[in-house]
C-alpha cells in the first residue's frame, strides 16, 4: 500500500513539474479563464491526493487512543 | 477530536498565510505549496510506522523540542509582522500571541475544547473571505482572470501609499521599472543605488518630510525599517510582476537546475517533514482521516482564494517584499471603511486561533517526553519563553517554518518512515548524520554562489534527509 501511495504521490508531483517546466507551455493554457497550472496544483491534484488517501486508508484499524 | 488535533499541528497560520503569500507573489512555488498542504497529511496518514517505538529514542525529545521552538518562533514572528503592519509596536503582537498561547495551554478546561479552534478559525476565515468576495463583486475565477489580464500592477487612488504614505516594517530595497517621483514622509536615511553603463554608485539621501526624489528605470532605493514614503498614483508598484500575464504564468517554460532543485527541496521538506510531526497523532479511522483532509483542503482553498483577491484588490502589497503578515490587511483595502477594519480584526482573531491551537498541539507532543516527571509545565514554559524572546527581533516567519520542517525531514522523518524497529544507537547515528548534512547544506549553500547552491542553502533537507535515510538503510538490522 505504501509503495502504491508513494508512486501516486510521485506521479502527482511529476504532473505539476511537467506543467511548470514541460514543453508547449501547457501550464499557461487557460481552462474556464484560469491557467492549467492553477487548476492542477490548486484543485485537481490536492483533491485527487485526498481521495486516493481515503481509498487506500486501511479499514478496520483499531483506535490507538 | 483526534482529527482536529492532527490538523492543529499542520495548519498553522505561517503555513496558511505563507502559501497565500507565495501565490500572491506569483512564483511557481505557489501551486506546488497548495498541493503540499494536502500531501503532507496524506503522507502522514498512510506512510510510516504505526507503532510508537521511536519514542523510546533519545534523539526524539531534543529534536522535537528544537522543532517546536522553531515552529512557535515562526508563529510569533508572524504576529510581530502583523502588529508592525497595523502600526503597532512589533513586541506587542509577539507578547499578545504568546500570552494567549500560554493561557490556553495551561488552563485545564481548555484541554477539552481547544481542538475545535481549528475548524472554527477556518470557518471564520472563509466568512471573511466571502465578505471580501462580495465587496469585490467578482467570483474567485473571474478575479483570477481579471488579475491575469492586467497590463501592470499600479498604485490606485485609494491606496494609503499615495495619500498619507505607508510605513515599511522592515528594511529593504525597491527596484523601479519606470520613472517615479517618491516623496519622503519621515526624516530617514535612504540609499539611492544608480546603475549607469555598467558602473553602480550609491548615494545617500537624507530628506526632510515632504522632500521628493525622481528615480529612473533600473534605479534602486534602499530604506530602513520604519521609513515612510509616498508614491505616485497610477505608477507601477516597485517589486510587482511586470504584468498580469507574468503573474499568472511566471514559471511556464522555466527550466534549469536551480528551479528543479527548488521544486525537489520544497516537496522533500514538507512531505518528509510532516511524518514526525503528524504521524504519531494520525486519526486511526477513515472518518477521522476524511475530517483531517477536509480541513487541509479547506485551508489550501482559502489560501488560494485569498491570494487572488489580494492581487486583485491590493497590488500595493507587492511593495518591497511580499510578507505573509501583510496579507491580513486585505479586508481593510478591499472593503474599506470601518467594516474593512472590523473584518481585518476578525481575521486576525481567526489567525490567532490557528496559532494557539497549534501551540496546544505542540504542548501535548512535548508533554510525552516528561514521562510523568511533573516538569511538563516548566518544559513548555521554557520553550514558549525562548520562542517569545527570539521573536522580539524580526525574522522571516516562512524561513523559520522551512527550517523547522527541514530539521524534522533531515532527522526524525527518515526514522518515522522506516517500517522496521531500529536500534537506538542506529537512530542516534542516522539522526546525527542527517543533522550534520542539514547544517552543511544550510551554511555551505548560503556561503557559496550559484543558483543550485543557493537553493541547497534554502532547503538543506535535500542533503539531510537522504543522508539520514542512507545511514538507516545501511545500518538497519538484517533478518538472520
Amino acid at each position: 500500500m505504501r509503495r502504491r501511495f508513494g508512486l501516486a504521490l510521485g506521479l502527482l508531483l511529476a504532473g505539476l513539474a511537467l506543467l511548470v517546466a514541460g514543453p508547449f507551455d501547457l501550464g499557461a493554457v487557460r481552462v474556464a479563464g484560469v491557467s492549467l497550472l492553477w487548476w492542477y496544483g490548486g484543485a485537481v491534484a490536492p483533491v485527487l491526493a485526498a481521495l486516493l488517501t481515503l481509498a487506500l486508508f486501511p479499514s478496520g484499524r483499531s483506535p490507538r487512543r | 477530536m483526534i482529527a482536529f488535533r492532527f490538523a492543529s499541528l499542520w495548519l498553522g497560520p505561517v503555513l496558511v498565510l505563507g502559501v497565500a503569500a507565495h501565490l500572491y507573489a506569483g512564483g511557481s512555488a505557489g501551486p506546488l505549496l497548495v498541493l503540499l498542504v494536502v500531501l503532507g497529511p496524506c503522507a502522514a496518514l498512510l506512510g510510516g510506522r504505526r507503532e510508537r517505538a521511536a519514542e523510546a529514542s533519545r534523539v526524539l525529545a531534543p529534536l522535537t523540542l528544537l522543532a517546536a521552538l522553531l515552529l512557535l518562533s515562526a508563529g510569533l514572528a508572524l504576529f510581530g509582522d502583523i502588529a508592525s503592519g497595523v502600526g503597532a509596536p512589533r513586541w506587542r503582537g509577539v507578547v499578545i500571541a504568546a500570552g494567549c498561547a500560554f493561557a490556553l495551554t495551561v488552563w485545564p478546561p481548555a484541554g477539552r475544547w481547544w481542538p475545535r479552534l481549528v475548524p472554527a478559525a477556518l470557518l471564520v476565515a472563509w466568512l471573511v473571505l466571502a465578505a471580501v468576495a462580495h465587496a469585490s463583486g467578482l467570483g474567485p475565477m473571474a478575479a483570477w482572470a481579471s488579475v491575469a489580464s492586467r497590463s501592470a500592477f499600479c498604485f490606485e487612488t485609494t491606496s494609503p501609499w499615495v495619500r498619507s504614505g505607508g510605513t515599511f516594517p522592515t528594511a529593504g530595497v525597491l527596484t523601479f521599472s519606470e520613472p517615479h517621483r517618491v516623496q519622503a514622509a519621515s526624516p530617514d536615511v535612504f540609499g539611492v543605488i544608480v546603475s549607469d553603463g555598467g558602473t553602480t554608485s550609491v548615494e545617500e539621501w537624507r530628506p526632510r518630510p515632504g522632500a521628493a526624489i525622481t528615480l529612473r528605470p533600473g534605479d534602486r532605493l534602499s530604506y530602513p525599517a520604519g521609513a515612510r514614503l509616498i508614491f505616485e498614483t497610477g505608477r507601477r508598484v516597485p517589486g510587482a510582476p511586470r504584468s498580469g500575464a507574468a503573474w499568472a504564468d511566471p514559471a511556464v517554460g522555466a527550466s534549469g537546475a536551480g528551479e528543479f532543485v527548488r521544486f525537489l527541496g520544497l516537496a522533500l521538506t514538507f512531505v518528509v517533514g510532516s511524518f514526525p510531526l503528524l504521524r504519531p497523532g494520525a486519526p486511526p479511522t477513515r472518518a477521522g482521516a476524511a475530517v483531517g483532509l477536509a480541513l487541509a483542503l479547506a485551508a489550501a482553498g482559502w489560501a488560494e482564494a485569498w491570494a487572488v483577491y489580494a492581487a486583485w484588490a491590493a497590488p500595493d502589497l507587492f511593495l518591497g517584499t511580499v510578507r505573509a503578515g501583510a496579507l491580513v490587511a486585505l479586508p481593510s483595502l478591499a472593503v474599506g471603511g470601518p467594516w474593512g477594519r472590523r473584518l481585518t480584526g476578525v481575521l486576525v482573531v481567526a489567525v490567532l486561533g490557528l496559532f494557539v491551537a497549534g501551540a496546544a498541539g505542540l504542548r501535548e507532543r512535548i508533554a510525552v517526553f516528561d514521562r510523568g516527571g511533573g516538569h511538563d509545565l516548566a518544559l513548555w514554559s521554557g520553550v514558549l519563553g525562548l520562542a517569545l524572546v527570539g521573536s522580539l527581533w524580526p525574522h522571516e516567519p516562512w524561513a523559520l517554518l522551512v527550517l523547522a520542517q527541514g530539521l524534522l525531514a533531515s532527522t526524525l522523518g527518515p526514522l518515522a518512515l522506516m517500517s522496521s524497529a531500529i536500534p537506538v544507537r542506529t537512530q542516534v547515528m542516522a539522526s546525527g548524520l542527517g543533522l550534520a548534512a542539514f547544517a552543511v547544506g544550510a551554511l555551505g549553500g548560503r556561503a557559496s554562489g550559484g543558483a543550485v547552491a543557493a537553493t541547497l542553502g534554502a532547503y538543506p533537507a535535500l542533503l539531510g534527509a537522504p543522508a539520514a535515510w542512507a545511514a538507516l538503510r545501511l545500518a538497519r538490522p538484517r533478518p538472520a
